[in-house]
Parts: structure tokens; sequence; C-alpha cells
């Protein structure tokens, strides 16, 4: 490769005539014919620059357009990162005024009298309740597990930061009920989806949405707790004892926090 | 042939542009590209059309710009002189290392010529802003003018030829 070659006499010359036609177009400027130039070379130029002008224009409205619109989907993801903020704030509010509510609920039911009870989340539902707390928080086997007026189930095993209830419709569970007509029976769970009402004498009468309430004669079990209630009746001569399929008041698999009530220790 | 009319046509379109939109004189920084890059003479007429066109596009001042371009171009041919020849065989990189402050230096003078020419008065407002957009441009623009021009003279076989340092 060459070096470019060193301003010669001839490039000096050329520079010179180009300044001296640069000063000589600079004083023609000055002059009308200066003012003729413009109106030729605008004549001819400016439906050009009216062109450059306005592609000039849209390409920078483009660019302006597209400028917002990032930016606005920019704002647009902090709007939506505000609001899942917001919609988890507020889930948790809601759960704080549920368990509120439960509270609440569970404190006029039982009165302030009663037996203390222990508030705990469920962790688990199948095949046995487990619940969030355990011996650390006074819980000991046998204690009933209830919301609000409603018997859960029961705590067979307890440790120390959890425990497993024998829901009421376990078949390991048998409690001693009574219907709201008065029938006394025994209550036992039926694979765990529905409760079987039995031993229950022929002459005692049951009928389909009576509530089946604890008696208090199991151990742990405080009186009056509503076991479920009857949906269909089985009166058969023929038997000893008359049977009916008791429902528990709601699904297991809804509840989030339950009480567990403790037993005389 | 054909690189030089695309050129021409991107240096016409440009001049409308700067005259109708742009604070950033983008054509004196494409003809100080030029005028580092290529023959002394050929580099002396692209100034002093760029500047012409300059003034025909501005629609005013007739002369203004193209004195202003002569002279700036006076400056890089001194600059030229100076450093060029020794730096032309170090690359391209050393090249554009000496092109960012010739481009700053026309930028500032020239706005200041134009501003004496126009009004009267020596006027030099700093404009940093300004300046790194220079910078910036100027990054873009010398490999771009850099690349044509070897293009230019690889298929002319004449003036000088940057090929080999870049």
């Amino acid at each position: 490769m060459q070096p470019p070659p060193r301003t010669s006499s001839s490039n000096s010359q050329f520079l010179i005539l180009l300044l001296t036609l640069s000063v000589f177009i600079f004083i023609l400027g000055k002059t009308p014919v200066g003012h003729i130039y413009f109106t030729a070379s605008g004549w001819a130029l400016t439906p050009v620059q009216k062109l450059v002008y306005k592609t000039g224009n849209r390409v920078g409205r483009d660019i302006d357009f597209w400028t917002t619109m990032r930016r606005l989907s920019q704002r647009d993801r902090a709007l939506r990162l505000q609001y899942a903020q917001v919609v988890s704030e507020n889930a948790k509010y809601q759960t704080l005024a549920r368990e509120n509510e439960a509270l609440k609920s569970q404190l006029t039911t039982f009165g302030a009298g009663s037996n203390k009870q222990i508030e705990t989340q469920v962790a688990a539902i199948a095949p046995d309740m487990k619940i969030s707390s355990g011996s650390n928080s006074g819980i000991r086997s046998g204690d009933a597990v209830v919301l609000g007026n409603w018997l859960i189930g029961q705590v067979v095993i307890v440790e120390a930061n959890s425990a497993v209830v024998k829901l009421t419709t376990s078949p390991d569970l048998k409690l001693s009920v009574a219907t709201t007509g008065d029938a006394k029976g025994v209550s036992v769970g039926q694979f765990n989806a529905s409760i079987l009402l039995d031993k229950v004498l022929p002459s005692e009468r049951l009928d389909e949405g009576d509530l089946v309430l604890t008696t208090g004669d199991n151990p742990g079990i405080p009186k009056g707790l509503v076991v479920g209630k009857i949906v269909a009746t089985d009166k058969n001569n023929a038997e000893i004892f008359q049977t009916a399929r008791v429902e528990p008041l709601a699904s297991f698999g809804d509840l989030d926090n339950v009480f567990v009530v403790e037993g005389p220790r | 042939m054909r690189l030089k009319i695309i050129f021409w046509v991107i240096i016409v379109l440009l001049t409308f542009f700067q005259a109708s939109f742009w604070q950033l004189n983008i054509v004196l920084l494409i003809a100080a590209s030029w005028g580092l890059l290529r023959d002394i003479r050929e580099s002396m007429l692209v100034f002093f059309v760029c500047g012409l066109l300059l003034d025909t596009a501005s629609g005013h001042d007739l002369g203004v710009w193209t004195f202003v371009f002569i002279l700036v171009a006076l400056i890089t041919a001194a600059w030229r002189a100076r450093f060029v020849p020794s730096v032309r065989s170090a690359g391209f990189a050393t090249m554009l290392l000496f092109y960012i402050p010739i481009a700053l230096i026309n930028s500032i003078l020239a706005k200041i010529f134009y501003n004496f020419l126009v009004s009267g008065n020596f006027v030099f407002v700093p404009d940093f802003k300004s300046y790194l957009g220079i910078l910036i441009v100027s990054l873009v623009i010398f490999p771009l003018i850099a690349f044509v021009s070897s293009q230019s003279e690889a298929q002319t076989s004449s003036g000088l030829s940057l090929r080999g340092n870049l």
C-alpha cells in the first residue's frame, strides 16, 4: 500500500482555485444572483426537499410511535407486576380475614369458659387428615378436631409439630351419637366418604335431614358436636337395628383451618 | 463508478435531511472521512461540492457553507499532512483514532465559522451532547466511508488504497 502523496504545488493550486471559487460564490450570494440561484434551485429542488422532509417526518413519527410503544409496554409490564403484588397481598388479607372470621365464629360457638382450642392448619387430607400443630402446641391424642360446632375427627397420632386426625368418615372412628330426633346410635365411617349411623333401635324415629350429634360418651369428644346430617334411612323389620346414611356438613377437602379442642388433662 | 454514484446519491439525500432536520453536521463528517482517506484533490472537491449542496438545500446565504467547508478542508489537509502519512501504515484502528479528533475539530470550527459569516460574531458555546453525538456518528461513518473508499479504489485501481490496512 502506498502512503498518500503530500500536497504538491498542483494540489496547492487546486486548493487556491477552490478557495477562490468559494469566496466568489459567497460574494455572489450577497448579490441578487444569490436570490436568482435560490429561486431557480428552489423551483427544481423544493419537490425533492418536500419529499425528503415528509419521509423524514414519517420516519420520525414511526420512531416516535415505536418508542412510545416500547415505553408503554414497559409501563404495562411494571403495572402487571404491581397488579400481581396487589393480588397476592389481597389473597393474604383474605386468608387473614377468613382466619379471623373462623376464630370469631369459634369463640361464639364455644364461649369463653369452654375448653381451650388450638387453631391449626390442614396440611393433608387423604387418607387421614394431617394438621400442622402437634404436642409442642399442646395437642394430645384423643382430642377432638372441630370447625365451629362441626366435628371433623379425633387426633390419633401426635408428633412434635404435626398430628394425624381420624375423620368422622374413617371406619376406624366410632362415636356414640344421638339425632336431633333423640334416636341414639353409633356412627362409623364408610370408606372415608360417608358415615353410617348404626345400632339405632327400631322403635326410635329416624328422619332424613336430622342432625347427628355427639353424646359426649367418647373420651375427648365434647357433647353436642354435629357429626353430620341424615341423608337416607334404612329400616328393615327383619333387622335388629335400623341404620341411616349420614353425610358430613361439608367436604373435608375444603378445609384450611381447624381447631383442636383440648380434652381433660 | 457505481459505488461513487451511490455515494453521491447518499450525500445528496443526507444534505437534504440535514437541511430539514438534523443539528449534527453529518455531511461534514462524511467529507472529513473522505478527506483523510482519499487523494487530496478528490477530497477537496468533495468538501466543495458538499458545501455547495448544503447551501442549495438550506435555501439561504449562498456560499456560506461552501466557504466554511473549504476552510475546514484546509484544516483537514493540514491534519492529514501532519499525521496521516505516519499512521496510515498502522492500520484502520489508528486511522479511526486520528479521524475522531479532526471530526470534532471540524464540527466545532464549522459552527464558529458559519456563525461568524452569517452574524458577524465569533460565538462559541460548548455543546457536549452534540460532541458525544459526533463521536458516536463518527464511529459509524468512518468505517463505512473506509469501506466505500477501499471498494472504489479496488475498482478503479487508482489513487491510494487502504485495503491492506483494512
